[in-house]
């Protein structure tokens, strides 16, 4: 049985985290998490010890982290003895020393077509640079959103389309898509796609003023969806 | 032993005690208690009183920049007539055409200083365009006049001010190539704003100053002001665009060609990754840091050179060095350090703000030029971030609509001195971020 490993930002107990959506989806391809490594909202939890493995029953564990990349931490993924970290969060800058921490690495996801977009709001500077929205899965290297490329696929728009709801979509597509690209990746059923850093462009966080001119940009795309014979078929 | 040396005993060892407690407090001093929340740094407070904490204005701003606050953000056009209004203040000071140096929180205002005045009165001149406010004309001419008035017999524009309170410029008159060309941008602007002549014979005197102030390979060899410790300059790349539009306007063609010599001299300092040897006023070997302040002026003498001649190959330079510190500034949250080494990498804490205003330009115009949308955002916000430390309402005149030198104003560039280059760029950015707002409004 391979072991994965799920690094992520949560708040609830223990016992718990194993009932978060992300781990049923991997636990439905076949691959349920054998420990969490998570890091609160906010104070760590008191019930629980900070960088050690700490087990909830006789097959799956959590370690409590206050930084993915503190050397203490690091030590306590590689006791986890990991075949695969799949990296939830959303804000992190994985160092290496997380990265060499499991047999194939950490997967995780991206809000943007790779190589071609990478960094922050990536869905705005999607639509701005008039490239479909995507998710793209990757496998993490230290530089930002420059690791192998695991899967990717277009995200569908709907008329009422809002850059919050496209995220929302997003959010649960990366999911999905971790779920799959876990399973390929330790099936080993294919190569990521490593990129080249001149091959694409990092983009940041957006001005207002670019913004509205993202927002004017969304509103023309879903046009189309308006206009689209099977929408008046909706009821 | 006996009950009283017993007791004496026990009294010895007291009284050691008790000394060498004494002795500890004398030799190790305790630590200092922890300072409440939101408190300045001590250490930082230890030069403040130099700095007239008293006069109002100065001890605010020095808590402003410490607490890492911001100024309330109003309009470009807000934030661009009070900055106006500063630079006219920085003139009517000094009585001369020229415009102080700045406002120093140690010396109050500061003399007039030729090379700034130079290239103010392209900005001047924008304000008129832009408001047809005859003030801007008469404070442009009047600069003009005054360069010519103290223009030395050599054609060249003079290093550093008359009655530095510092003493940093206390070397008299010394002639300077930067300068120079910084004085001739002013009197182009003049001439092609008026059609007086007088203002391009005083151009073509100091063309004649400057051109042969390069040897063949390129490099200034003369002229150099002997403030910078530096010895090679590239940021001098700036001059020679004064150098070469004096050449386009006067049809001398050897203008134009010391000028390119010594662009693609200049050239083969810029490293792939945008960065550029010697952009700096203290560097004295190729690796040495540069500081954004003369790395921008770098850029802008490939940007203006390459739309002056049409030279594809300069506007690509700019835009390398420009696109190179967006990334510096972005990966930092907005934040751009002073000074960078060779690998972009930087330990500052501060930043110089003049250089930001510079790059802000440069994002700006050639995100235009371009219709990049990334330099256009990194622009954007950087006019939004220097707004944030430019403050409209302040009692101080020295302060209100000035730009520091250093962010924060205890850094490491024209320290606690709102000087009147930086008010300068942050002018010319504000006029740029509202062309690039109504560009991006019309997409």
């Amino acid at each position: 049985m391979s072991r994965v490993a799920v690094l992520g930002t949560y708040d609830a107990e223990a016992p718990q985290l194993f009932g978060v959506d992300l781990m049923q989806y991997l636990a439905a391809h076949g691959h349920p998490p054998c420990a969490i490594v998570f890091r609160t909202g906010g104070a760590p939890r008191a019930d629980i010890p900070l960088n050690t493995v700490h087990a909830v029953d006789e097959e799956r564990s959590v370690v409590q982290v206050t930084d993915f990349n503190d050397p203490n931490a690091t030590d306590a993924l590689r006791r986890l003895e990991a075949d695969l970290f799949v990296y939830a969060g959303g804000r992190d800058l994985l160092r290496k020393g997380v990265l060499g921490a499991s047999r194939l690495g950490c997967l995780g996801g991206h809000y943007g077509p790779l190589p071609e977009i990478r960094g922050m709001g990536t869905v705005e500077w999607s639509v701005l640079k008039d490239r479909p929205v995507v998710v793209a899965i990757q496998r993490f290297s230290s530089g930002i959103d420059t690791g192998d490329i695991v899967m990717q696929a277009p995200v569908s728009l709907r008329a009422d389309d809002t850059f919050t709801s496209i995220r929302e979509r997003c959010y649960f597509w990366t999911k999905v898509m971790l779920a799959l690209a876990t399973r390929a990746m330790l099936r080993e059923s294919f190569a990521p796609t490593p990129q080249r850093p001149e091959d694409g462009e990092q983009y940041y966080r957006l001005h207002p003023e670019l913004l509205k001119v993202a927002e004017r940009k969304l509103a023309n795309r879903l046009q189309a969806y308006t206009r689209h014979p099977w929408r008046q078929r909706q009821p | 032993m006996s009950v009283g040396r017993i007791v004496t005993s026990v009294r010895d060892v007291v009284q050691l005690r008790s000394r060498l407690r004494h002795l500890k407090v004398l030799l190790i001093p305790a630590p200092p208690p922890p300072l409440p929340k939101n408190a300045v740094d001590p250490t930082r407070l230890i030069h403040l009183g130099r700095y007239r904490p008293e006069t109002p204005g100065h001890a605010e701003i020095f808590l402003r920049d410490s607490l890492a606050m911001f100024e309330p953000v109003g309009s470009d056009q807000d934030h661009w007539d009070a900055c106006m209004e500063w630079m006219l203040r920085a003139q009517s000071v000094t009585g001369s055409g020229g415009f102080s140096v700045g406002y120093s929180f140690e010396h109050g205002w500061l003399p007039a200083y030729p090379e700034t005045t130079g290239y103010i009165i392209p900005t001047l001149w924008d304000g008129f365009a832009l408001k047809r406010d005859e003030r801007f004309r008469a404070a442009a001419l009047s600069a003009a006049d005054w360069e010519i008035a103290i223009q030395m017999p050599s054609g060249a524009t003079r290093a550093g001010y008359d009655g530095d309170p510092t003493g940093f410029w206390n070397q008299g008159l010394v002639p300077a190539a930067f300068n120079t060309g910084q004085v001739m941008q002013g009197w182009n602007r003049t001439f092609v704003e008026t059609g007086e002549q007088k203002y391009l014979e005083a151009a073509r005197r100091a063309a004649d100053f400057l051109a042969d102030c390069v040897d063949d390979r390129g490099v200034f060899v003369r002229g150099l002001s002997p403030g910078p410790l530096s010895q090679t300059r590239s940021y001098y790349a700036r001059a020679a665009y004064g150098l070469a539009w004096t050449g386009v306007l006067t049809g001398v063609d050897r203008y134009v060609q010391v000028a390119r010599r010594h662009l693609d001299w200049v050239l083969q300092q810029q490293q792939r990754n945008g960065w550029v040897s010697y952009a700096s006023f203290v560097a004295q070997g190729p690796e040495d840091d540069a500081l954004t302040h003369p790395l921008a002026y770098v850029a802008e003498g490939f940007f203006e050179i390459g739309t002056l001649l049409g030279e594809k190959r300069y506007i690509d330079a700019a835009r390398r060095t420009a696109k190179a510190m967006m990334h510096v500034c972005e990966k930092r949250g907005l934040f751009l350090p002073a000074t960078l080494s060779p690998r972009l990498t930087s330990s500052d804490r501060y930043s110089c703000l003049p250089g930001n205003a510079q790059f802000a330009c440069l994002w700006l115009r050639i995100g235009m030029l371009d219709n990049s949308l990334p330099l256009m955002n990194v622009g954007l916000k950087m006019v939004d971030w220097l707004k944030g430390l430019h403050s409209l309402a302040s009692e101080n005149t020295g302060i209100r609509g000035g730009l520091a030198g250093s962010w924060p104003i205890d850094g490491g560039y024209s320290v606690f001195t709102y000087v009147d280059w930086a008010a300068k760029f942050f002018a010319d950015s504000l006029l740029l971020a509202d062309a690039a707002r109504k560009r991006l409004r019309e997409s």
